[in-house]
């Protein structure tokens, strides 16, 4: 079993940077897990924050996790042959360790402006996300793999999603990235256990961990209901932690436990601190858990596999309309009820997205989710 | 596992560098980076706790037009960090 390296998600933020200066003088960092994707856009990076991801990965200590390729869109978009062209240059000039995506397909009326939703777990969904990881693979040419979704809209799903990932993930031998934040975010809006929940999951698959904070919402739904939302803006709650611990030893290929936080969450003192104090105790775990572990001098885990692509991408052309629809009724929706009103009467409605199991709370949040994405950087 | 190749492994987990050491060099000039820059973190429009029957609540940068505003940003500081945490 590898030996587990404590690491951050720093990444070109003011806040971030600070809160995770102290670790670094410390050397407590032993990885960094940097989303490239959000400075694809960004004309001059300075120097200094290159040689820190150059300083990493040196080391192999360096991680990728990309944030808007759209893994799930029903078309393929120009915006993601771009990304994959980005995506090859970037990793010509820094090596990755491994490339990372996320579940779901974007909202938004454009790249860089929506938020990852889910979609119904069908073989075209299958196919289509089989055929972007092996092309993000083919550009970055090393392990990739996928972090669960928080959001969900039903318990079917929240149960589905372990067993779609094994499958998804299969064709280019990747990994999963168990987001246990993301997961106590189920537990609660779903009412299930985790022992439950967590042995759905393929844990021998799992080579990276994150956790991180999040926030409470009220539903104005059902009155009394609080959600559990991945807003990334607090430090990590207990809880999060316990499940570490619990699940830390079951994941024999794990190799990273990466703690995240926003930017906008770190911007006092005590947040600063906070941070720190988590980063000591997620250190503590990982520490715990190296007894008995060890590196091996060549790392062949979740290596790729030998063939590239020589297909035209896959594509579903119901699926992508259904997505702009849905994207559309999310964001522009005046409330819940014209929301639901207008997902019953559009091509969703008793179809594989299966709209009438959602729970209510859930399609809530659906729209909370979209139309705040909508509107960054207006 | 062979105990041959255990051993290999055993010995090269004790040369190997475990720790990150960054230089003083480097530390210094990311310290630097971040005092010299006006920078404010993501700034996301938050949706108030109404849900969505309530209108977003916008916060407005230092981008905001009209007069009497502070110089541009950098690129790099106006994207800010980036998605997750967009549950």
């Amino acid at each position: 079993m590898p030996r587990i390296l404590p690491a951050v998600a720093c990444n070109l933020d003011t806040n971030i940077l600070t809160a995770c200066l102290p670790l670094l003088e410390e050397s407590r960092v032993e990885a960094i897990e940097w989303s490239f994707d959000a400075l694809f856009k960004v004309k001059q990076v300075p120097d200094w924050f290159l040689e820190l991801l150059t300083a990493f990965s040196k080391e192999g200590r360096l991680i990728g996790h990309g944030v808007f390729f759209s893994l799930f869109s029903g078309k393929w978009l120009p915006k993601q042959e771009t990304w994959l062209q980005q995506l090859q240059q970037t990793t010509a000039a820094f090596r990755f360790d491994h490339v990372t995506e996320h579940f779901g397909f974007m909202t938004g009326r454009d790249f860089h402006h929506g938020a990852p939703l889910n979609i119904p777990y069908t073989q075209s969904t299958l196919a289509i996300g089989q055929d972007r990881l092996l092309r993000i693979q083919t550009a970055c040419c090393c392990p990739v793999g996928l972090e669960n979704l928080a959001f969900s809209y039903c318990l079917d799903e929240v149960k589905q999603h372990g067993e779609f990932l094994d499958a998804l993930l299969e064709p280019v031998n990747g990994f999963i990235i168990l987001d246990l934040h993301n997961l106590y975010c189920q537990l609660n809006n779903f009412d299930i256990a985790f022992d439950e929940l967590i042995a759905l999951y393929p844990l021998d698959k799992v080579r990276e961990i994150h956790i991180s904070g999040g926030s409470w919402e009220d539903s104005y739904i059902i009155p009394g209901r609080k959600v559990r939302r991945d807003t990334h803006d607090d430090s990590v709650p207990p809880e999060v932690f316990r499940l570490l611990e619990i699940v830390i030893g079951r994941c024999p290929n794990l190799k990273y436990v990466v703690m995240e936080q926003l930017g906008n969450g770190l911007a006092t003192e005590d947040s600063r601190t906070s941070f720190y104090r988590d980063f000591l105790r997620l250190e503590a775990i990982v520490n715990e858990s190296n007894t008995g572990r060890f590196s091996d001098p060549v790392d062949m885990s979740f290596l790729p596999p030998l063939s590239g692509m020589t297909h035209l991408p896959i594509e579903d052309e119901t699926l992508y309309q259904q997505q702009l629809e849905l994207s559309a009724i999310l964001e522009t929706a005046g409330s819940y009820g014209e929301a639901k009103q207008r997902l019953d009467q559009s091509t969703l409605a008793h179809s594989a997205w299966q709209i009438e199991n959602w729970e209510p709370y859930m399609l809530e949040t659906a729209i909370n989710i979209a139309r705040k994405w909508a509107t960054v950087a207006r | 596992m062979p105990r041959f190749y255990l051993f290999i492994c055993q010995a090269y987990n004790s040369l190997k560098k475990t720790d990150m050491k960054l230089s003083k060099s480097l530390l210094s000039a990311i310290v630097v980076g971040i005092a010299v820059q006006s920078a404010v973190s993501c700034t996301k429009t938050s949706v108030k706790p109404g849900g969505p029957n309530q209108q977003a609540e916008q916060q407005k940068g230092p981008n905001a037009g009209g007069p009497n505003q502070p110089a541009p940003i950098p690129d790099w500081l106006k994207d800010g960090c980036p998605a997750c945490g967009m549950g």
